[in-house]
């Protein structure tokens, strides 16, 4: 085939399929014509390379008319929806934004209670008498306790941002995919570390934990002896106002 | 080679292409044509049908004096859409090798 047929057959098929940017589609094949041509392949040849227009023309589908009142009705009904979702969301954010303020002041108090205890000191007053070698022990509890809510805040801190991310990206694939764009494959809803980082924070916990644990153990067993009770804080008035 | 195999990763081949940078249609279709074996024809179908599902995004250059050429260039979703569908691509062929390599111990 010719060329000039080939080109008319194709534009004949297209029209019959209703596909409304025929001219640009044409004028990528006359382009694959023009170089072809000048590869020094004849027409016959590169339509026959080709294909028949009839088999080419079917392989193209009619531009989507699916921008009917319905298709925006599910946009709207989307975007309303997404609004009110935006609000708890939001919502839910702050809240955890809080709860890793009170994790960080968490770890200050533990850090200055573990630190009055090691050195004997009584600022606030708020920690009860005990002898000084049960303080240090239960000194070194609040110690290990304060670094586990640090790591307690870092991981906490770094979920927020996290979360909130992904909130978001999903926020804009459901907008995506009720206006029928491409939507963007999705995201982690966990916080993603490095493996080092990861190992690292899982080392400093496990290890502090057990610090914690066994300290815990031996400050209450110390203070046990050193009172003669199991309920050493009564026989010391701990919460006698 | 099986044609099944051909179809789904035409699509991800003409990503990859663009990805490098912007090209003509008809460097993709014949880098491809020549490369895998697919029909001349076969890709232009497909660049439409990616532009229309917002993977790629046309414009037109007026280089060297000659008449304005098309060009095609990913969209920041087709770099996307294609870096992921990469990954996926690549570890699924390898675990294909992996069991087709593994009946040289039968």
């Amino acid at each position: 085939m010719n060329k000039q047929d080939f080109m008319a057959e194709l534009e004949k098929q297209l029209k019959e399929r209703n596909i409304s940017d025929f001219a640009e589609i044409l004028a990528e094949y006359e382009q694959h014509f023009i170089f072809k041509l000048a590869d020094g392949y004849s027409e016959d040849e590169i339509s026959a390379r080709l294909g028949h227009p009839l088999d080419l023309a079917a392989q193209y589908t009619a531009a989507d008319p699916k921008k009917t009142s319905r298709r925006t009705g599910i946009r709207m009904a989307t975007a309303l929806g997404l609004f009110f979702l935006d609000i708890v969301a939001v919502s839910a954010i702050i809240a955890l934004l809080a709860w890793v303020i009170a994790l960080g002041v968490s770890a200050i108090g533990f850090m200055l209670t573990g630190i009055f205890l090691l050195v004997d000191l009584n600022p606030a007053g708020f920690i009860p008498d005990m002898p000084q070698a049960g303080a240090i022990i239960i000194g070194i509890a609040f110690l290990a306790l304060a670094i586990l809510a640090v790591m307690a805040t870092i991981y906490c801190w770094r979920f927020v941002l996290q979360a909130n991310k992904a909130y978001w990206h999903w926020h804009g694939r459901c907008l995506a995919l009720a206006g029928n764009r491409p939507v963007k494959p999705s995201i982690a809803a966990v916080p993603q570390f490095r493996p080092s980082t990861r190992r690292t924070m899982r080392r400093i916990t496990s290890i502090t934990l057990v610090v914690f644990a066994v300290s815990f153990l031996a400050g209450y067993i110390v203070l046990t002896l050193l009172s003669g009770a199991w309920e050493f804080w009564h026989v010391w008035d701990w919460f006698v106002s | 080679m099986n044609n099944q195999y051909k179809k789904g990763v035409v699509e991800l081949c003409i990503l990859s292409l663009l990805y490098r940078g912007d090209s003509y249609g008809y460097d993709v279709s014949e880098y491809l044509t020549r490369h895998i074996g697919i029909s001349d024809g076969a890709v232009y179908p497909l660049l439409r049908k990616m532009k229309n599902d917002g993977l790629l995004t046309t414009y037109l250059s007026e280089k060297s004096g000659g008449p304005p050429r098309k060009y095609y260039a990913l969209t920041k979703t087709g770099r996307e859409i294609y870096l992921n569908e990469k990954k996926d691509w690549l570890s699924f062929a390898r675990s294909i090798e992996m069991i087709l390599e593994g009946d040289k111990n039968e």
